[in-house]
């Protein structure tokens, strides 16, 4: 039964794979200039979302002033923790670099976690997306103010989705609430999607989102953005004012951006960050950018790192408030 | 009668540990209720089962006369053996998958497993597992690209 | 009405191109291959290729993408039938009778059944999406967080004992699935639940590391308990006379698939699991209406081909809500959604009207790939079923190493195998004890679903129960549920009564 060693050309080709194999093992290892091999960047959720589109578009407009593959890894997982345990222990060579968004900032706070932002080396911040409250278009409320005013005068009444308990948009609603001196009931749905489609359906006044979340539905004329929390308009919604133009002294934004474990040295950091700036800067990269809505913004790794902190500190006390 | 006792405690089990979490009100539910509720349901589910099984068996051993005795317990199986084996070369394969990288692991685990499963010829139990890790290899990292560990060999 | 029809006519038009033919076989081959590989489903699929797709213009880019989701649907089925392992969620069912057919040495007719199933179903549903899309995607938009939790009451309490085994032992399961799929991270209070300060079990466990654990695994491990002398046996001797379906066959599977489109695309315009209850429900009312009752179980063909019909069917209709609302209702209309985003393109309302050559191009794709599928996969079902050739002593060690890299590849993670491999051990002991699997895998994958609709429910209302009550189609569910538990006492009664 076992005609598989009768046969001398099986026998053959096994020896001619163990040569393949041999021949494979010892490619040379040169101590080259930085990168020698494709660099890995590590998304801690699952494909699909809006950091995971931006920075495959990143990663193709990149590799070739990077020289060398950029290749996308999702490790999704415990709201991110599973990707950023990995991304923080991953060895500090350039080579395995860990998308840096808000939650980093957040997580800590809620879970326990081996990781904070302190132990990435940050390289670039790449977009930065303008939180907002979005409601129906038919809504009774036209202005944030008329918004603004009902929250305040019934508290517990606008029910408001996000895409997470203890997410970043979450938090962000939660922050709005107390510096307009309102109470929502936070509705949490299992991310940005479905909580817009609740919002669609009229299960939910408004909903708590990022961009590109929403945003057709607003260009659609379904949905409307009734309080914005950029520092300036968005390039899309000329006509929408921001909530600090009308006087309530409040932003949040997410940011979006990529970091190397700590330890990474300097030089490569800056090899990096100059690939990727480029990478930013290029037009097919600005198109995809455009048509997903996402609102790009460059940030050197020391000011990045200095963002990084003072969100730190920021969502600290906010969770703290929420757990009250 | 073993999975009876083995779903009951785990259930108490669940119960039990769902209390260490906010439990909240029925009409506010916190973290701890469903899982909650669940152990409880699954404790009654299956003391309920337990209960059938046991009365089964009566009627079992009360109708057929000269009723075949349980089985004494034998030592390990040779079939036993064999799985448990199985199993243990599996586990071990996986282990070292982040130190030998993929490639090797899939060779060691073929090697491993065709011998466990009693083909003798060294041969044969070559030429399969080099070619299946051959082309594990070439299929699964170098056309789909997925991101199999590489460890110490790199590939 | 008959404008769509013209419209749909220039589509094809469009599709039929050599260029765009060429890119949804291309899409449906590797579709094909990714589906066939355990846990890298439709969603890793088409990820990995979004980059591939961005020099390609925007219709091409998402005929492919079409191509490879329906490849990737259908290869699922050829691993289910031939291994007993479940690739993703919607390949559950296929296992129960499938593998059952090919132990009997019917893998040909099986796969073939499969396959012409999901054409048929794929046919009907891309006919169903040009005629009724529009009102049929806003009516989807009434489900909010009640109708939800009321559709996952329904969905317990009719498909627990989907397999018919004991009543109670199915229900433990459900129990236990249920409670497995509580650990993690609370979705809705956002805190740790049972993950033992773990960053890994914070994610929850992973539904394929399950379904293959229990199916695939544990079906391995009870194969190498077998005696020496099986070990060395083929799986069984495949006919090679009836590769592929009787007359006698196709007319059994004929009805039980244009019941499973039926079931299919209802239920694929409900947001949420739609593959799963499409497929449980399919292969209970095929069960419960079955000709030859006694088949079910050890390998009744209706049970192949109603929920592969289901199947294919849910994952067509998912795409109204898609292009006709911009919404998407699962995981791979949400990745489809992304890919659409990077091509400058927006699923909605305007879409159809804005860009209809596209739209409809795509929609003609659909079918167009549908009907490669068919070419693709038959002419192969000789040589997947002559796989079962090999003997069992060199096929375990294949399927396991199979197995491991294919539970990789879901989340490019270890511990998602280690995850397998003790799900696979519990497998291997709950089979030993006559417990199913399809139940607990029902838990798994719903459970959560119920929780949060429910908590959510109630956070809306501010802890006012009527919620449920007070809304048409929550209502008109949870009634639904009343009476299928109660007709049977009703029909106990009358009977005495008489």
């Amino acid at each position: 039964m076992n005609a598989l060693d009768r046969l001398p050309s099986l026998r053959a080709a096994a020896s001619l794979c163990t040569l393949a194999v041999v021949a494979a093992m010892s490619t040379p290892l040169n101590a080259q200039q930085f990168p020698t091999k494709e660099v890995q960047i590590l998304i801690p959720y699952a494909p699909g979302g809006a950091t995971d589109l931006v920075f495959r578009a990143l990663a193709a407009s990149s590799q070739k002033y990077l020289g060398q593959a950029v290749v996308v890894v999702n490790r999704a997982g415990g709201g991110g923790a599973v990707g950023f345990n990995e991304g923080a222990q991953a060895k500090p060579d350039g080579y395995t670099l860990t998308t840096a968004v808000t939650p980093l900032a957040i997580l800590p706070h809620q879970v326990k976690t081996t990781f904070s932002y302190q132990n990435f080396a940050p390289i670039i911040n790449v977009v930065q997306d303008p939180a907002m409250l979005q409601v129906q278009a038919a809504a009774p409320w036209k202005t944030t103010k008329e918004f603004v005013d009902y929250a305040r005068q019934n508290p517990n009444t606008i029910t408001v989705g996000n895409s997470g308990a203890g997410g970043g948009v979450h938090l962000i609603a939660a922050a709005f609430e107390h510096a307009i001196g309102a109470k929502f009931n936070h509705i949490p749905f299992a991310g940005g999607g479905p909580s817009v489609t609740a919002l669609l359906g009229g299960h939910v006044n408004a909903v708590s989102v990022s961009p590109p979340e929403g945003i057709a539905h607003v260009k659609a004329g379904k949905l409307k953005i009734i309080a914005l929390f950029s520092d300036k308009r968005m390039a899309d919604f000329p006509d929408v004012p921001t909530v600090r133009e009308q006087g309530i002294d409040f932003s949040m934004s997410q940011w979006r951006g990529l970091a190397a474990p700590k330890g990474t040295p300097p030089e490569i950091i800056k090899i990096l960050h100059d690939a990727f700036k480029k990478g930013m800067e290029d037009p097919t990269f600005i198109k995809s950018a455009e048509s997903m809505s996402v609102t790009l913004s460059y940030v050197g790794p020391a000011d990045f790192g200095k963002l990084m902190a003072a969100d730190h500190e920021r969502y600290a006390k906010l969770v703290a408030e929420l757990k009250k | 009668m073993t999975a009876a006792v083995v779903m009951f405690v785990f259930g108490v089990v669940t119960a039990l540990a769902s209390l260490t979490l906010p439990i909240g009100t029925v009409r506010a539910p916190g973290s701890g209720l469903f899982p909650l509720a669940l152990g409880i349901l699954l404790a009654v589910l299956s003391l309920a089962q337990g209960v059938s099984v046991y009365r089964a068996q009566a009627t079992k051993a009360r109708t057929s006369t000269g009723a075949p005795v349980p089985p004494p317990a034998k030592p390990l199986s040779e079939e036993t053996r064999r799985v448990l084996l199985f199993a243990a070369a599996v586990a071990v394969a996986v282990a070292l998958l982040p130190v030998i990288g993929y490639g090797f692991t899939i060779l060691v685990l073929m090697v491993a497993l065709l011998r466990i499963l009693g083909i003798a010829r060294w041969p044969v139990v070559g030429a399969v597992s080099t070619a299946t890790a051959i082309a594990c290899w070439f299929v699964f990292v170098r056309i789909l690209a997925i991101p199999l560990p590489a460890g110490l060999p790199g590939f | 009405m008959l404008e769509s029809l013209q419209y749909l006519l220039g589509g094809f038009a469009v599709a039929m191109t050599a260029q765009n033919l060429l890119y949804c076989f291309a899409g449906a081959l590797v579709g094909t291959l990714v589906g066939v590989l355990p846990g890298l489903g439709p969603i890793a699929g088409i990820a990995l290729l979004i980059p591939a797709t961005f020099g390609l213009n925007p219709t091409s880019a998402l005929i492919m993408l079409a191509g490879i989701y329906y490849g990737a649907m259908y290869g699922g089925s050829t691993t289910s039938i031939l291994m007993n392992v479940p690739g993703e969620t919607a390949s559950v069912m296929t296992c129960v009778e499938g593998h059952k057919m090919a132990q009997q040495g019917r893998a040909g007719p099986a796969l073939s059944i499969a396959a012409l199933g999901s054409f048929i179903a794929g046919t009907i549903a891309t006919f169903g999406l040009v005629l009724i899309a529009r009102p049929l995607a806003d009516a989807a938009l009434a489900f909010g967080p009640p109708e939800f939790a009321a559709l996952m009451i329904f969905a317990f309490v009719v498909l627990s004992n989907v397999t018919g085994g004991t009543l109670l032992k199915s229900l433990i399961m459900v129990v236990v699935g249920l409670i497995l799929g509580t650990m993690g991270m609370d979705p809705v209070a956002g805190n740790e639940r049972f993950s033992f300060d773990s960053a890994y079990l914070l994610g929850g466990i992973e539904f394929v590391a399950v379904a293959i654990g229990v199916f695939g695994i544990g079906e391995v491990l009870s194969n190498v308990a077998e005696p020496p002398e099986q070990l060395e046996q083929t799986v069984v001797v495949p006919r090679f006379r009836d590769l592929y379906p009787t007359m006698t066959d196709l007319k059994r599977s004929m009805v039980a698939i244009l019941r499973g489109t039926g079931i299919g695309f209802i239920t694929g315009l409900v947001p949420g699991p739609a593959p799963v209850i499409a497929t449980y429900a399919s292969y209970m009312v095929e069960r419960r209406y079955a000709k030859y009752p006694d088949e079910f179980g050890h390998g009744a063909i209706e049970g192949v081909a109603g929920p592969e019909a289901a199947n294919n069917a849910a994952a067509q209709s998912a795409y109204i809500p898609l292009f006709v609302i911009g919404v998407p209702f699962g995981p791979v209309p949400a990745i489809l959604l992304g890919a659409l985003l990077i091509h400058g393109v927006t699923p909605g309302p305007l879409l159809i009207t804005e860009s209809p050559q596209l739209f409809w191009a795509v929609v003609a794709s659909m079918y167009i790939g549908n009907f490669i599928l068919l070419l693709l996969n038959l002419p192969f079902v000789p040589l997947f079923a002559s796989m079962l050739l090999i003997p069992k002593r060199v096929l375990l060690p294949l399927i396991m190493a199979f197995c491991v890299t294919g539970m990789f590849s879901v989340n490019n993670s270890v511990l998602d195998i280690w995850m397998m491999l003790v799900f696979g051990a519990i497998g291997y002991v709950l089979r030993g004890w006559a417990y199913e699997g399809a139940p607990l895998l029902l838990g798994l994958v719903l459970g959560p679903k119920l929780e949060v609709a429910f908590r959510q429910s109630l956070m809306i209302s501010q802890g006012d129960f009527s919620i449920f009550l007070t809304r048409p189609v929550s209502s008109g569910l949870l009634l639904a549920t009343a009476a299928f538990l109660l007709l049977p006492v009703f029909k106990a009664g009358w009977r005495r009564l008489r």
